[in-house]
């Protein structure tokens, strides 16, 4: 069993084995592109939460549900990237 | 700077003269202008190799810039329509514009003598601005009110989290759209100068190479994700 079927196995997000690879050159640099984005969640994150906490002067609380906030938005980003990523080019699955 | 590069547009008389504003950098102004009008250029002389010939396609035997303005453009184009469809004509202009000045802007940066305008933050933060401005007005000029659907995600009682957390991801966009152009295009020149000072013979050709090929896959993962984002934008909230 390679990688690539194990990983299509234990997917919550449906899948046929053929639709797991990405095609082209295209869909490995939207890939590329989600590192950054998820770092950069959590960054914006705390900065908000950082510079609220300045405006209320309650220091360690907001910039902790912010930081939270900015994780979820890593993992949505996440996400998203698996769902569109895996269904190419007109295969999604209503 | 580590290396002492030099830089031939810090010489001239609109450098100094931008050197007395303060809180400025002049070079990476400079630089844009000087990027702005090598594509001015390139325009009017496409424009008049087209109005010369009165016919949709110049047949020229070599390789001319017409040529290799026509195969950008087309492949751009229809790069597009694989992705947007019929929405691909509206959005070319906005697309192109952006993707070509990066183009151009980071392959300046290979000339030795001059600076890439996009290893300065400004600039990059600039197009990464002007282009999820652009998403979020072309999302309500087409969905109009029902564009906040996007925000509000699937589940009606976690609406005002996920709204946050939405708010959150788009702003995380443009860092991200910024900073990968600017840390790319800003540490291959680091690099290049560095050798550039350190071994000035045959070393830096291979950084040059280098450089070249980033600066194209940058150009085009900009361009990828601004379409992919305008595309987002003009696609029904699930």
């Amino acid at each position: 069993m390679t990688f690539e079927s194990r990983f299509v196995k234990l997917s919550p997000f449906a899948l046929k084995p053929h639709m797991a690879k990405p095609k082209t050159f295209y869909d490995l640099l939207k890939f590329s592109s989600l590192g950054l984005e998820m770092g950069a969640s959590v960054v914006i994150g705390l900065l908000v939460g950082i510079y609220l906490d300045r405006k209320f002067g309650i220091y360690p609380w907001l910039t902790l549900l912010f930081m939270c906030f900015g994780f979820v938005a890593a993992t949505k980003a996440l996400i998203k990237a698996v769902k569109k990523g895996f269904f190419l080019e007109g295969e999604r699955e209503e | 700077m580590t290396a002492e590069t030099f830089i031939i547009l810090d010489h001239t008389p609109l450098y100094s003269a931008l050197e007395k504003i303060e809180g400025i950098d002049p070079a990476p102004i400079i630089h844009a202008g000087l990027v702005s009008l090598l594509l001015v250029g390139l325009a009017i002389t496409v424009n008049r190799s087209y109005r010369r010939n009165q016919r949709v396609l110049p047949e020229e035997k070599t390789f001319t810039v017409t040529n290799f303005m026509e195969m950008a453009i087309g492949g751009l184009f229809e790069f597009m329509q694989q992705t947007m469809g019929d929405n691909a004509k509206k959005f070319l202009p906005l697309i192109g514009t952006t993707g070509i000045f990066i183009l151009i802007s980071n392959l300046l940066g290979t000339i030795p003598g001059f600076d890439p305008p996009t290893s300065n933050l400004n600039t990059t933060l600039a197009c990464a601005i002007v282009i999820v401005v652009a998403t979020h007005y072309v999302g309500i000029r087409t969905h109009g009110v029902k564009y906040i659907k996007h925000f509000l995600g699937p589940v009606l009682w976690l609406a005002p989290l996920m709204f946050v957390i939405e708010i959150i991801g788009h702003l995380a966009r443009i860092l991200s759209l910024s900073f990968r152009l600017f840390g790319n295009m800003f540490g291959d020149h680091m690099v290049l100068g560095i050798f550039m000072g350190m071994v000035p013979l045959l070393i830096p050709v291979a950084f040059m190479g280098l450089g070249v090929f980033v600066s194209v896959v940058q150009a085009f993962v900009f361009t990828l994700l601004s379409i992919l984002y305008i595309s987002g934008a003009l696609e029904e909230a699930h």
